[in-house]
C-alpha cells in the first residue's frame, strides 16, 4: 500500500497538471471523445464486398475535417502518418502501406510496413467498429479489447458466435493471445502515458499495430472523417467518400439550419464531482457540436479543446442560468440527479426539466452506443441535438441516443 | 515488622503464553510487606525479581495463590482503588514528550482527579509535597526533557509518591545512576518509608548498598525461592551465598560483597590498619591476587606492610627475603605482577 | 496561543467566504451572511451554498483529522502516526476503488464512466463502507491484542492488504476509471453541501467531543501503558474510545472530502512546537483550532482565487503545510519536544 498510496500522492504532488491534463479524453458525459466505442449504423451499410477492393489508387483519400492524419499516395504504395500526443506537431508516426506481397521499398526499411488489403483485424477500441460496419469489414475482425464495451447488435452477434477474441484493454492486454491470433492489423491508440498505453509492448512483440488518434480531433466531422483512414488499410477509399460525404452533408445541412434558428439557448455540461467541474474547453469536441446545434456553451469565450477543472462556484455563476443542461453523470431522473447534490436544485434549466442525458442506448453489456455509432455518425448527434434546443426544425426527429430526465411533477 | 499491608498467599508467578502451558517464574511465595518498611529486593538476574514485582503491583496475574492488599485480594481491586493504594516506578526511561516536572509529578494524582485531570487545591498541595519529599522542588517548573538521569528518576519518584499510596513498588530504580546519586535515592527512599509511613519495595543489583539501607531484604534465588529478613540475618545464614551461586562471583560473608572468583594465582598477607589495609586488600583482590590474615599469613607468598601517608599508602612488599618497597596501590600492582611470573600457581581456591 | 489560534481561525474562515473564483464584493458577503440578499442572486447562492458549507467542511475536516492524528501520535507513542496509520484511508480507499469500477463496469464504455457517473454521493457511501470495514476488523482485534505496537502493526497490513486490493483492481480497470479513482484521490472541502454536513457535522463533533473527553487518559498515555494502568487507567477501554473516536472523525472526513494527505500527522507537531506542551488538556483545543486554520487556508489556495481553475487539495496541504512545519521544528532547538514519544 505504502508504495503504491506514495505514487498517487506523488501524481496528486507533481503530476496533477498532466492528469488534468489527461482528464481532456475523460469528459465525463457525452461529450468529448475517447478512444470509447462506435458501432456500426446498420442503415448506412453499404456492405461491398470486400475482396473486390477498389483497385490501389482508384480513389485517393482527400482529407477535408481531419488534422490529426495525413495521406500520401506513392507509386509503391501508401503512406500514413498519424500525429500522436507525445511527439512534437509535425513529427507524426509513418506507416506505409504496400500491396500484398510487394517489395518493401527501398528508403522506407525503418517505416512500419502494413500488406493491404488486410484481411485480419484486432480492433482496441470500439470507435473502430462502427466505420468497419459502415464499409461491411466485420468479416476481418478477429478480436476486440473489451466485449462489454460493445452495443452494435451485428458485432454482438459474432461474439456469441464464438467468432472474436477478447483481448483486454490498457495495461491488461494479453499479447500471448495477440501473438496466436496473429492478425494482419492491431487497430490500437495511445495517449502517451506510460501507465496507459500498451502499444509500446504491442510494438515490442511484433505485431502489426496502427495508432489512431481520432479522439485528439476537436470536431464531430473531423472524428468522424477518420472511416477514411479505416479505409485505406482495405483499399476502400472510394467507399469511405461516399459514406462520409453522406453525413457530412446532412450534418452541414442542419448546422446551417440552427444557425438560422434565430435563438441561441445556453448550456451547461457534465456535473458536479467533489466540488470539482471537469469541462471540456470551448474548442473542443463537445463545445463545437453544441455550436453546430445552435446553441451557446457557457464556456464558449474559452479557446482550449482540453478538458479542464472548474471550481464548483464558477461553474455556477455561469451555469445557472443556462437554458439546458447536458450530461449531468448517469442520473436517469432529476429526483436522482438531486440526491447527489441538493445544489442542483438552484440550476434554471433543473427547474425547467430541460436536463437531458445521452444514455438512452446502452449496450448490454453496459456500453454506451453514443461513443460507437454516435462518433461514428455526427449527423445523427447534431439532429438529437438540434432537435433539443430548437425543437421546431426537426419536428419528426426522434432522439437516438439523448433522452429528457423525466420530471417527477412539472414546475 | 509492622502491620503487613502486602501480603502474598503461596504465591506463583510467571507468563501465560498463548497455546502454551504458563511458564513459571518462582512458586510458594509467601511473604508480605509492612507499613513503615524499606525493602529490597534482590537476586541474580532471571530469577524473577521483576515479574514477582509486576505480580506485587497487579501488573501480572499470578498463576497461583493470591496477592493480599489491606486484606482484600489485589488483583480483585478496581483499577481506581488499586492506584490509590500502590504506585510504581518502572525501571523503563520514561520519554513523556515536553512536560514539565510538575506536571508529569500532578499525572500522580490521576486517580484523584476529575474527567479533565484538573487539579484542585488540595491535589497541588499533594504534588509540592511530593516534590519537596524528593528534593525536586526547584525542578518544577523545568522540562522532563532537560532533566538529567537523576533528577528524572527523583521525579518519577514524586510522581509516585503524589498517587499517595500506601505501597510503592520500584523496579531497579537506580539502574541509570552514578554511585552518589544511588546511595542519594536509596536514602531518600527509606525516609519516605520511615517519615510517611509507607511500605516500599524495589528491586536493586546493588547488594552493598542494600545491605546498608533496606529495613528487609527479599532474596530471589534462582529457581525461584524467596527468602526474607534483616540484612544481617540474611548475610549470617548464608543466602547470598546460595542465592547467588554460580555466578561466577563469590560473596564474602566478612564485608558483605561480592568478589570476582578468578584463579587466584598467588597469596599476599596484607598487615596493616584502616582504610589502607581496607583498599589495598581490594586492589589485591581486583587483581586476582588472594588477601590471606591469621593462620594462612604465615604460609602466603607475598607479605604486604602497610601504613597510611598523606592521601596515599606506603608499603614493604617481602618474598623471600627480597624487600621492596613504594606508595600506592597501583605500584604495588604493577611490583606484584612483574614478580608474580615467577612464581608457580598456587591451584584452585576454594570459597572463603 | 489559543486566543491567537482561533484569531486566525476566524481570520481565514472569513477569507474563505469573502474569496472565490467568483468575485463578489465584501459588502454583499456580509448582507447575505447577515440574511439579506445580494446584489445578485446567484451571489447570495454562492456564498449560502457553497462558499458557507465549504469553509465550514474545512474547518470541521482540519480539526478531525488533526486531533485524529494527535490521539493517534499519543496512542501508539509514535511521532509518524496519524489518522490513516490503521488503514482507515486504505479501507474507503478500496470501497471508492470498486464502486469506481463497478460503477465503470454498469455504465460501460469510455468516459459516460468518468467521474460524473460515479458521483460524490457515491464516493461517499463506498468510502464509508470501505473505513468500516477496516475499523471493525481493528475493533475485532484489538479486543484480542494487548499491545499497542502489535495493534499499530496489524493496523498497517490492513492498510497494506487494503492498498494491495486496491492496486488490483485498478490494474483491471480502464484508464479512465482509474483517472475517476486518482481525483477521488485529490481530496476536497468542496463536495460538501449542507445536505452531506447534516451527516459530517454531527460525525466530525462527536469525534472531536470525544477527544476532549479524553484529554485526561491522553495525558495518562504519555508515559506509556504500563504507567497509565498504574495511575488507574482502563487502558483497553480508553484505547477502544480512542479508536472508536478517531475511526469515526477519518472516516467520515475520508468518506466527505478524499483521503487527506498530511494535515493529521503535521499540526499536532505544530501545535506541540508552537505550545511547548505534551499536555492534551491544551493540545486538544490547540490542535482543534490550528487544524481549522491549516485546512481553511490550504481550501483557500486551493481554489485560486480570481481564476476558474481548481488546485488538487492534497498537494496544497502538503505544500502549504510542510514548509510551516519544517520552519516551526527548526525554530526549536529541541527536537524531542515536537515528538510524543
Amino acid at each position: 500500500m505504502r508504495l503504491h498510496w506514495a505514487g498517487l500522492i506523488r501524481a496528486g504532488l507533481i503530476g496533477w497538471p498532466l492528469i488534468l491534463l489527461l482528464l481532456l479524453a475523460l469528459v465525463p458525459g457525452c461529450s468529448a471523445g475517447d478512444p470509447g466505442t462506435d458501432a456500426p449504423a446498420p442503415a448506412e451499410s453499404s456492405a461491398l464486398d470486400p475482396t473486390q477492393g477498389a483497385e490501389l489508387g482508384a480513389a485517393r483519400t482527400e482529407l477535408r475535417h481531419a488534422g490529426m492524419f495525413t495521406v500520401t499516395y506513392h507509386p509503391f504504395g501508401k503512406e500514413v502518418a498519424v500525429q500522436v500526443p507525445w511527439r512534437p506537431p509535425g513529427d507524426p508516426l509513418h506507416f506505409l502501406l504496400i500491396p500484398r506481397g510487394a517489395p518493401v521499398p527501398a528508403g522506407f526499411a525503418g517505416h512500419r510496413v502494413v500488406e493491404v488489403p488486410v484481411r485480419s483485424v484486432v480492433a482496441l477500441s470500439t470507435t473502430y467498429l462502427a466505420h468497419m460496419e459502415s464499409l461491411g469489414l466485420l468479416d476481418t475482425l478477429v478480436g476486440l479489447a473489451n466485449f462489454n464495451h460493445v452495443c452494435s447488435p451485428a458485432v454482438r452477434q459474432i461474439i456469441d458466435q464464438g467468432r472474436l477474441a477478447e483481448v483486454g484493454e490498457n495495461q491488461t492486454v494479453n499479447v500471448e493471445l495477440l501473438i496466436e491470433l496473429d492478425p494482419e492489423l492491431v487497430l490500437g491508440y495511445g495517449i502517451g502515458v506510460a501507465e496507459d498505453d500498451n502499444h509500446p509492448a504491442l510494438f515490442e512483440a511484433g505485431l502489426d499495430v496502427v495508432l489512431t488518434t481520432e479522439f485528439l480531433e476537436p470536431t464531430p466531422l473531423a472524428r468522424a472523417e477518420w472511416i477514411k483512414f479505416i479505409a485505406l488499410f482495405f483499399d476502400r477509399e472510394a467507399e469511405a467518400e461516399v459514406l462520409f460525404s453522406r453525413m457530412e452533408q446532412r450534418y452541414l445541412e442542419l448546422q446551417g439550419l440552427a444557425r438560422d434558428a434565430g435563438s441561441r439557448p445556453t448550456v451547461l455540461l457534465n456535473a458536479d464531482f467533489q466540488g470539482v467541474w471537469y469541462l471540456p474547453g470551448g474548442r473542443s469536441y463537445m463545445a463545437t457540436l453544441l455550436h453546430d446545434a445552435g446553441a451557446s456553451y457557457i464556456w464558449d469565450d474559452d479557446t482550449t479543446s482540453t478538458t479542464a477543472a472548474y471550481d464548483a462556484e464558477s461553474v455556477f455563476e455561469r451555469g445557472a442560468r443556462a437554458d439546458f443542461w447536458l450530461n449531468p453523470g448517469q442520473a436517469r431522473s432529476l429526483d436522482e440527479l438531486l440526491s447527489l447534490d441538493r445544489r442542483y436544485n438552484f440550476f434554471d434549466a433543473v427547474h425547467h426539466c430541460k436536463v437531458y442525458n445521452c444514455t438512452a442506448r446502452l449496450g448490454p453489456g453496459g456500453g454506451n452506443d453514443i461513443w460507437e455509432t454516435g462518433v461514428a455518425n455526427p449527423h445523427l448527434v447534431l439532429a438529437d441535438l438540434v432537435r433539443i434546443f430548437h425543437p421546431g426544425l426537426l419536428p419528426d426527429h426522434e432522439l437516438i441516443w439523448y433522452h429528457q430526465l423525466n420530471c417527477p411533477e412539472q414546475n | 515488622m509492622s502491620k503487613p499491608i502486602l501480603q502474598t498467599e503461596d504465591l506463583s508467578i510467571g507468563y501465560r503464553r498463548p497455546r502454551a502451558a504458563p511458564f513459571t517464574v518462582a512458586r510458594g511465595i509467601t511473604a508480605s510487606l509492612g507499613a513503615g518498611e524499606c525493602v529490597c529486593l534482590v537476586g541474580p538476574n532471571g530469577a524473577g525479581k521483576s515479574t514477582l514485582l509486576k505480580t506485587l503491583a497487579g501488573m501480572l496475574r499470578p498463576l497461583g495463590g493470591r496477592v493480599l492488599s489491606g486484606g482484600e485480594p489485589l488483583h480483585g481491586l478496581r483499577p481506581l482503588e488499586l492506584a490509590r493504594r500502590l504506585s510504581v516506578v518502572l525501571t523503563d526511561r520514561v520519554q513523556a514528550g515536553a512536560l514539565s516536572a510538575y506536571a508529569l509529578v500532578a499525572l500522580g494524582r490521576y486517580p484523584y482527579t476529575g474527567w479533565t485531570g484538573r487539579l484542585t487545591a488540595h491535589d497541588d498541595e499533594h504534588v509540592r509535597r511530593a516534590l519537596s519529599a524528593v528534593g525536586a522542588e526547584e525542578l518544577a517548573p523545568r522540562s522532563v526533557l532537560e532533566l538529567s538521569d537523576g533528577e528524572r528518576q527523583k521525579v518519577m519518584i514524586a510522581r509516585a509518591l503524589a498517587q499517595d499510596p500506601e505501597v510503592m513498588i520500584l523496579d531497579e530504580p537506580t539502574a541509570y545512576l552514578d554511585l552518589p546519586r544511588r546511595v542519594e535515592v536509596l536514602g531518600l527512599l527509606r525516609n519516605l518509608a520511615h517519615r510517611k509511613s509507607r511500605a516500599i519495595l524495589l528491586s536493586t543489583h546493588d547488594l552493598d548498598l542494600a545491605l546498608r539501607t533496606a529495613d528487609r531484604i527479599w532474596v530471589l534465588a534462582r529457581g525461584g525461592r524467596l527468602s526474607c529478613g534483616v540484612p544481617e540475618d540474611m548475610v549470617l545464614g548464608g543466602v547470598f551465598e546460595t542465592a547467588f551461586e554460580s555466578e561466577g562471583v563469590l560473596f564474602d560473608r566478612e564485608t558483605g560483597s561480592f568478589q570476582v572468583s578468578g584463579e587466584a594465582t598467588a597469596t599476599v598477607a596484607v598487615t596493616g590498619e584502616g582504610a589502607v589495609w581496607r583498599w589495598t586488600v581490594r586492589g589485591l583482590e581486583r587483581a586476582g591476587l588472594r588477601a590471606v590474615t591469621g593462620d594462612e599469613a604465615a604460609s602466603a607468598m607475598f607479605q604486604v606492610e602497610v601504613a597510611p601517608v598523606e592521601n596515599s599508602v606506603d608499603w614493604q612488599l617481602t618474598r623471600d627475603g627480597d624487600v621492596v618497597s613504594g606508595r600506592g596501590v597501583e605500584a604495588l600492582l604493577i611490583e606484584l605482577q612483574q614478580v608474580r611470573w615467577a612464581v608457580p600457581a598456587s591451584g584452585s581456591h576454594s570459597s572463603p | 496561543m489559543i486566543g491567537l489560534l482561533f484569531g486566525a481561525l476566524c481570520l481565514v474562515f472569513a477569507l474563505d467566504l469573502a474569496l472565490g473564483s467568483v468575485r463578489i464584493p465584501l459588502g454583499d458577503i456580509i448582507s447575505v451572511l447577515f440574511g439579506n440578499g445580494a446584489g445578485k442572486e446567484s451571489w447570495e447562492q454562492i456564498v449560502m451554498a457553497y462558499r458557507l458549507p465549504r469553509a465550514l467542511t474545512a474547518m470541521l475536516g482540519g480539526a478531525g483529522l488533526s486531533v485524529a492524528g494527535l490521539q493517534m501520535q499519543t496512542l501508539f507513542r509514535n511521532p509518524l502516526a496519524g489518522p490513516f496509520v490503521l488503514g482507515i484511508n486504505a479501507g474507503a480507499s478500496l470501497g471508492v476503488a470498486a464502486a469506481v469500477l463497478a460503477a465503470g463496469g454498469l455504465a460501460g464504455a469510455g468516459l459516460i464512466s468518468g467521474l460524473s457517473v460515479f458521483g460524490s454521493l457515491g464516493a461517499v457511501v463506498s468510502a464509508t463502507l470501505g473505513s468500516a470495514l477496516v475499523f471493525g476488523m481493528i475493533m475485532l482485534v484489538s479486543r484480542r491484542v494487548e499491545s499497542n505496537m502489535t495493534l499499530l502493526i496489524l493496523g498497517l497490513m490492513f492498510g497494506h492488504t487494503a492498498g494491495a486490493a486496491v492496486s488490483v483492481l485498478l490494474h483491471f480497470s480502464a484508464a479512465e476509471q482509474i483517472r475517476v479513482y486518482v481525483a477521488w484521490t485529490f481530496g476536497s472541502f468542496a463536495g460538501v453541501g449542507w445536505s452531506q454536513l447534516q451527516v459530517l457535522a454531527p460525525a466530525v463533533l462527536a469525534g472531536l467531543a470525544a477527544a476532549f473527553l479524553l484529554v485526561k487518559p491522553l495525558n495518562a498515555l504519555l508515559l506509556g501503558e504500563a504507567y497509565a494502568r498504574s495511575m488507574g487507567l482502563t487502558v483497553r477501554r480508553a484505547r477502544l474510545a480512542v479508536l472508536a473516536g478517531t475511526s469515526l472523525l477519518a472516516g467520515a472526513i475520508t468518506a466527505f472530502c478524499g483521503p487527506i494527505a498530511f494535515l493529521g500527522v503535521a499540526v499536532p507537531h505544530l501545535c506541540r512546537g508552537l505550545l511547548d506542551t505534551s499536555d492534551h488538556r491544551l493540545l486538544v483545543p490547540a490542535v482543534t483550532l490550528a487544524g481549522g486554520v491549516l485546512a481553511l487556508t490550504a481550501d483557500l489556495v486551493a481554489q485560486l482565487p480570481g481564476s476558474q481553475a481548481v488546485l488538487p487539495l492534497n498537494a496544497v496541504t502538503s505544500l502549504i503545510g510542510a514548509p510551516v512545519i519544517i520552519w516551526v521544528i527548526l525554530q526549536r532547538a529541541n527536537l524531542r519536544s515536537t515528538f510524543a514519544s
